[in-house]
Formats: structure tokens, sequence, C-alpha cells
């Protein structure tokens, strides 16, 4: 056998292996068949739904949405902007208007499309002699049109801040203590973002709009990533 | 070179990234100026984030690009924080002939800074 046969068995294998049972690869368009049947343009990111503990997640969270949805070819509200009309209204946490009717947004921003955006984790985890940061998110993309949904993500990102427990117990567990302290959740959301965002399909302002519909995508997707 | 040149492509294929093309909107340090500022707000964060702003739009018309959505607009809003109405007016409506999909939002921000 020859040597590439064998790394191209040994890749398949390990392929194979590495698929849970009911891991599927599906198009963009089979996995997300309405952005491509709505198509919509106009992204209002209204404040996120903070279920974590963290009273500034929402607030600082806000800072890293607007570039990667507008990269992937949206037009985003501006967030800056749209945050400070919410919350002239009273309203600080998404979970307020998440009652509303989508239409209503459409006739107040001339939006297409609502990104709810749920925090469900913007935690510090401390064990024994280790610890780590984690960030959770869930996506919701609503149509204002229908109010149905056309995208949905969920994405969990996990940095682990664990001293190195070669250099003993107690140099281990401040080693912990101070990269845990030091570890922004920022970049962590940041890469939460990024991964569910990749799977979006494109829109209007992005040079392959339209042209993505059969790249394919892992359904259920790799919700959960950590970075040791 | 021919085995390393399949190696590639079946990674290629299996690890699903699709070829994002040449870079097609500017955004500098944007996200990072906008987070100094929310984390420690103030007069030197806030000048910080203003400058970036107008240096993505330097940057955007130097490389050709379109100016990435709400930064005009967001420029507008903090030149309307500093009283000055002219140029919160001027960035409104660049934001609106940049994108047709502003044009609601920005016609009612225009008519509250009059």
């Amino acid at each position: 056998m020859s040597k590439l046969k064998q790394i191209i068995a040994l890749f398949a294998i390990s392929t194979l292996l590495g698929c849970a049972p009911n891991v599927q690869y599906l198009t963009k368009r089979q996995a997300y068949p309405n952005m491509y049947e709505e198509k919509p343009v106009a992204v209002l990111v209204v404040p996120a739904i903070n279920q974590s503990t963290a009273a500034d997640a929402p607030d600082l969270y806000a800072s890293t949405i607007a570039e990667p949805l507008a990269v992937a070819g949206y037009y985003v509200f501006p967030i800056e902007v749209t945050t400070r009309i919410f919350r002239n209204e009273g309203i600080h946490d998404g979970a307020q208007i998440s009652k509303v009717k989508p239409e209503k947004f459409r006739e107040m921003f001339g939006a297409d499309a609502v990104m709810f955006v749920n925090i469900e984790e913007w935690d510090t985890n401390y064990y024994v002699i280790g610890g780590n940061v984690t960030v959770a998110l869930k996506f919701n993309l609503v149509s204002t049109h229908t109010g149905a949904t056309l995208w949905q993500e969920y994405r969990r990102q996990v940095i682990n801040t664990s001293g190195n427990s070669n250099s003993g117990i107690l140099a281990a567990m401040i080693e912990t203590a101070i990269k845990t302290a030091m570890q922004d959740y920022v970049p962590v959301a940041r890469i939460a973002n990024n991964t569910a965002i990749a799977v979006l399909p494109f829109g209007k302002y992005h040079p392959l709009t339209g042209q993505d519909s059969e790249y394919k995508t892992r359904v259920p997707a790799d919700t959960t990533t950590s970075q040791y | 070179m021919k085995p390393m040149i399949v190696i590639f492509f079946i990674a290629f294929v299996i690890s699903g990234c699709a070829a994002t093309g040449p870079q097609h909107m500017y955004w500098g340090k944007y996200s990072n100026t906008l987070y100094e500022l929310k984390k420690s707000p103030g007069e030197k964060a806030t000048r910080a984030h203003m400058e970036e702003l107008r240096e993505i739009i330097d940057k955007s018309k130097e490389k050709n690009l379109r100016v990435p959505p709400g930064v005009y607009a967001e420029l507008g809003q903090f030149y309307q924080m500093r009283n000055e109405s002219g140029k919160a007016v001027e960035y409104y409506r660049l934001e609106a002939e940049t994108y047709p999909e502003a044009q609601q939002l920005m016609s009612r921000l225009i008519s509250q800074s009059k």
C-alpha cells in the first residue's frame, strides 16, 4: 500500500469515527431554507437576552456582533444607535421585547429580520486546581415579514485557564486564579460569534451572495468548542 | 507533489471551509475601541473610538470599499451627543446614501436632531 493510500485510509477512518451517529452534512439551502426564500438584508440586533449572572454581559456583548454579521453581507442597523433608542424606551434586555410582534420592527426601523441573542452562560468556573471561562450563546434570527425563524444556532465556547500542575498544586492554584481573572469574556464571545456566523448564508453585501446555497454544513453543528 | 494536493483537497472539502475571497470590508480596530469604551467610558475612550470610526471611513475609501454598515451613523450619534447637530446630520445622510436599508431610521434621526 502506498503511503498516500495509507494516509487517505487513516483520514477516512478518523473522519468516520469522529462523527456522532446523527451527524449529517446538508447544503446551506437544506439547512436554512427560509434564508434563501426570504433573502433578508436589513438586520436589527436587539439587546441581548441575559440569562447569565453577569449584569454587564449584554452591553459588552453588543460590541462584538455588528462586525461579523456585516462581513457576512448584512445591513446591520447601528447597534450603538438602536440600543440607545431601546434604552430611551426603558428596554435594556431583549427579554422585554421577545413578545413584541416581529412586524413592529419593520414598521419602526425598516428591518427585514431581528436577531435575538440569548446569553446563556458568561461564566468563570473553578474546580480543584483548574478553571475556565465559558460563553454560551443562542442565536435566533426572526423574519419581520412572516414571524418565522430564519436561522438558529447555538455555540458554547470554553477557554481553559488552568495553571500548570507540574509546578505544584499551590502554584497551579495561584496561576489558575490569575489566568482566570485576566481572561476577558469578550474574546471568547467573539469566537462563539464567528463560528456561528460562519454557517450563516451570505447576504446581499457579500461578494458571494446567492452562490453559497450548495455549500455543505454540519447538522447538528459542532456547538461546543474548547481551547486548552 | 500530487499526493499532497489530493490530501489538501480532501481536507478542504471535509472541513467545509469556503474560500472567503479578498477582503470586502474594512473594520479596522472597531470592536476593540468600542469594547474599551464600554469597559471604561469617558472622554479618552470616546475620542479613540471616534478616531477609529473616521479611520475606517478613510481606509475604506482608500481601498475602494463600501464603508461598513452603521459606521457613519455611529459617528453621527457621537457628534449629536456633543451637540454638533450639523455634523451629525451630515453623517446620518451618508449612512442612508450608502445603504438604502438605513433610510427610514436615518430620516428619523435627522428630523429629531433639528
